[in-house]
């Protein structure tokens, strides 16, 4: 049994909870509440009409573990299934992956998918996360911060991207952000204040990479039949998948994403997606080190590689360009933890939807969502969305 | 053996025994959880030696069943016809500190609640509602301890008497060391195929003809009601609609029952027996290995209890015994009753997989 699954609500906790984790006011269920409470409004759904539920986290950074154990944020009895999922960045994904293929099997009508803020529990989440790293040789020096300037500089190295153009695309992000209600950077910068930032580790300055965020998202899936019951406008989700690389780094390259390639061309595939740069209206893609915005265009072959230097410079990836990425202001802008992997795929329905407010694309009909994660981005995941 | 190995060996011989290769493989599902792993997203380490480089991952933390649970929907969703499901456990940890920091923050860490201790709970309000003496709980941990001894992949393999386990060192409430699961290592790997490629590669496939899940609310609250497990109730409900069962088509059983009062409970909610006939059943010899129903012919949780791996244990325990290589019994439909109970008993979710021999 297969079925079309689609989108008819996405929400986010209050505008105000999209801040500095550390100057959060609202607790984690607070904005996990918020979250669902305003998707299952959007989508038109009763709470008990949900099915199931999936929660999508990295433990470690949550201070509780299997903090969903302990959640009640849709007020559950007994009856409702409540998925707990963790595939380090791309969990939100995951958990979008998840619902789709339990939807499309038949065996549930009605999934929400929701991230609560993943960083607010720890002090401080490095330590947390250099465990996630091989143990007797990677951990030693891999940091959150060594996951984007490896491959930031060897991509510098190897196609030319200048400095100026990771600041133009880095910039490109904050004056969507400045748009976006649910922007945790939302102030606009010019490429000279970017460049005038100091550096972090090479080639990666401090408004060159992403800050860390409070803030929760939902969406609420449904199926096909229920779909055009509930929403006149629904969202499809044309394909969806992941794809993994070796645990170990040393066996990787770095200078692109060729699994992001690998998984690209499977995912076109079953969305018959044949030149994804005139069949692609608007993209969400994983960027909390901005030169993986302009890996990624290349790797989702939006360009040739080594080419994307020369889309920014056309400005094709801007608000005004012909394949806008991030008009969310992406990750750079707000780093949620895990919810900043599900809001790659809510901001794009709302585009979708025709309902991204002042950072809406106009003419939207088919986007992607991507999002990166686990031991230097051993993982990657893909969706295809489109309205009828 | 670390990780890679243990992770690799069980993978390999799950694969040589379905007949398929890596290539072959469309995803793989892994369950477990970073805390019992000692390292953040630790199923990355785990993916590459299950066979998954460059395959669609996912990992499900709720367990063996819950996995298996997502892995049929993959299958019946079209989107994949070879999935297998991986869990591993190396690393020494304590389960009660590991449990501590998965209970909610304000009133129940503060008073020490922890897996053992919402074990305890249960097991005192147990016996003061059910016909449950401490000697059933006894009797019950020791035909978990009988059946052990005859199976060579269980961990505590002493065959421990109704004697040793109730002049056992006591641990919490009613419970000694002997009725509490101990902390096992190992790894497992089960591969689920369509209908369809099945019949085409394998001689003797275990059909998982019915499944079911759901989660509890957190709380201690309504602690007679959680003696009827609702969860584990409706989860099984569930599945046996899906597979046009009931419970007296079920020819034997493996229960996640990490102290034997989980595992007399579950007689009432699985629809084995009355109220309050659970402890007849063990005294009966119903549920021991070579009786009418027996339930974990394994040893169950108290004598093999792998926090990640426990699931996919059972769930291969199971097949075993439809076929024949675990056991005595002539089953044609065996239960899988999952759970994620070694973190305590509030804010549970139950899987329940059907097994049916030859079925379709």
């Amino acid at each position: 049994m297969t079925r079309d699954v689609a989108v008819v609500g996405v929400g986010y906790s209050d505008p105000d909870s999209f801040t500095d984790y550390r100057e959060s006011t609202m607790s984690k269920e607070e904005q996990a509440y918020d979250a669902i409470a305003e998707a299952l409004e959007h989508g038109n759904v009763e709470p008990a009409d949900v099915d199931a539920t999936m929660f999508t986290t990295v433990d470690g950074f949550e201070g509780t573990f299997r903090v969903e154990r302990t959640l009640e944020v849709l007020g559950m009895g007994h009856d409702v299934p409540v998925f707990s999922i963790n595939t380090g960045g791309t969990a939100g994904g995951s958990g979008v992956k998840v619902a789709y293929e339990y939807i499309a099997s038949g065996e549930y009508d009605v999934a929400v998918v929701y991230g609560s803020p993943t960083f607010d529990s720890v002090l401080e989440g490095q330590q947390v996360m250099n465990t996630a790293a091989e143990p007797l040789y990677e951990r030693h020096f891999v940091t959150a911060i060594q996951m984007g300037a490896l491959p930031s500089s060897a991509y510098m190295d190897a196609y030319g991207p200048t400095e100026d153009d990771f600041a133009t695309v880095a910039a490109q992000n904050y004056e969507s952000a400045a748009l976006n209600p649910y922007a945790h950077r939302n102030r606009a910068r010019t490429t000279e204040e970017i460049l005038d930032s100091p550096i972090v580790s090479w080639p990666l300055r401090r408004a060159m990479t992403c800050p860390v965020s409070s803030g929760s998202a939902a969406m609420v899936m449904v199926s096909e039949e229920m779909a055009h019951e509930l929403r006149d406008a629904p969202v499809w989700i044309d394909a969806i998948d992941s794809i993994s690389n070796t645990f170990s780094s040393g066996y990787r390259t770095y200078e692109w994403f060729p699994k992001l390639n690998t998984l690209a061309g499977r995912v076109y595939d079953n969305a018959d997606i044949d030149d994804p740069r005139s069949e692609l209206d608007v993209a969400e893609t994983f960027n909390p080190y901005i030169p993986f915005e302009m890996m990624e265009y290349e790797a989702l072959e939006i360009c040739e590689r080594g080419e994307a230097k020369h889309l920014v410079r056309e400005g094709a990836t801007a608000r005004d360009g012909d394949i806008p990425f991030n008009p969310s202001g992406g990750v750079l802008s707000t780093n949620s933890g895990i919810c900043a992997s599900l809001s790659r795929h809510t901001e794009i329905v709302l585009q979708l939807m025709g309902e991204a407010g002042d950072r809406q694309i106009s003419g939207t009909e088919r986007g992607i969502a991507h999002s990166w994660g686990a031991n230097l981005g051993q993982f990657h995941q893909l969706a295809v969305f489109s309205r009828d | 053996m670390n990780v890679d190995d243990v992770v690799f060996s069980a993978s390999k011989r799950a694969f040589d025994r379905a007949g398929i290769t890596r290539e072959d493989l469309d995803a793989t599902v892994l369950t477990g959880q970073d805390t019992f792993d000692g390292a953040a997203i630790s199923d990355g380490r785990k993916v590459t030696v299950a066979g998954g480089y460059e395959k669609p991952s996912m990992r499900i933390q709720n367990g063996g069943g819950a996995a298996v649970h997502h892995a049929i929907a993959k299958i019946r969703s079209g989107k994949a016809d070879i999935v297998s499901v991986t869990a591993a456990d190396t690393v020494t940890t304590d389960p009660r500190l590991v449990s501590y920091t998965a209970h909610e923050a304000l009133f129940a860490r503060p008073i020490g609640q922890n897996n053992h201790q919402s074990y305890g709970f249960i097991t005192a309000t147990q016996l003061e509602e059910r016909d449950v003496s401490r000697e059933d709980l006894a009797a019950t941990a020791a035909k978990n301890y009988a059946a052990a001894a005859e199976n060579p992949s269980a961990h505590r393999r002493e065959g421990y008497t109704q004697e040793d386990i109730l002049s056992a060192d006591p641990v919490v409430g009613p419970l000694t060391e002997l009725m509490l699961a101990p902390l096992s290592f190992g790894a497992a790997t089960c591969v689920l195929m369509s209908e369809e490629i099945a019949a085409d590669r394998v001689d003797r496939p275990i059909f998982i003809s019915g499944s079911g899940l759901n989660s509890n609310r957190y709380g201690y609250r309504d602690m007679e009601t959680r003696l009827d497990q609702p969860t584990l109730r409706k989860a099984a409900r569930t599945a046996y609609d899906d597979a046009g069962i009931d419970a007296d088509a079920v020819d034997a059983a493996e229960i996640a029952a990490h102290t034997p009062t989980f595992e007399l409970l579950s007689y009432e909610t699985l629809g084995f027996c009355e109220r309050n006939d659970a402890a007849t059943l063990v005294a009966d010899g119903v549920t021991a290995s070579d009786g009418t129903r027996p339930v974990n012919v394994s040893g169950g949780p108290l004598a093999t209890n792998p926090p990640n791996t426990g699931g996919i244990y059972r769930t291969i325990a199971a097949a075993q015994v439809l076929h024949g290589d675990l056991g005595s019994v002539d089953a044609e439909t065996a239960l899988v009753a999952d759970n994620d109970m070694h973190l305590g008993e509030p804010g549970r979710t139950d899987a329940v997989l059907i097994l049916e021999e030859g079925a379709t």
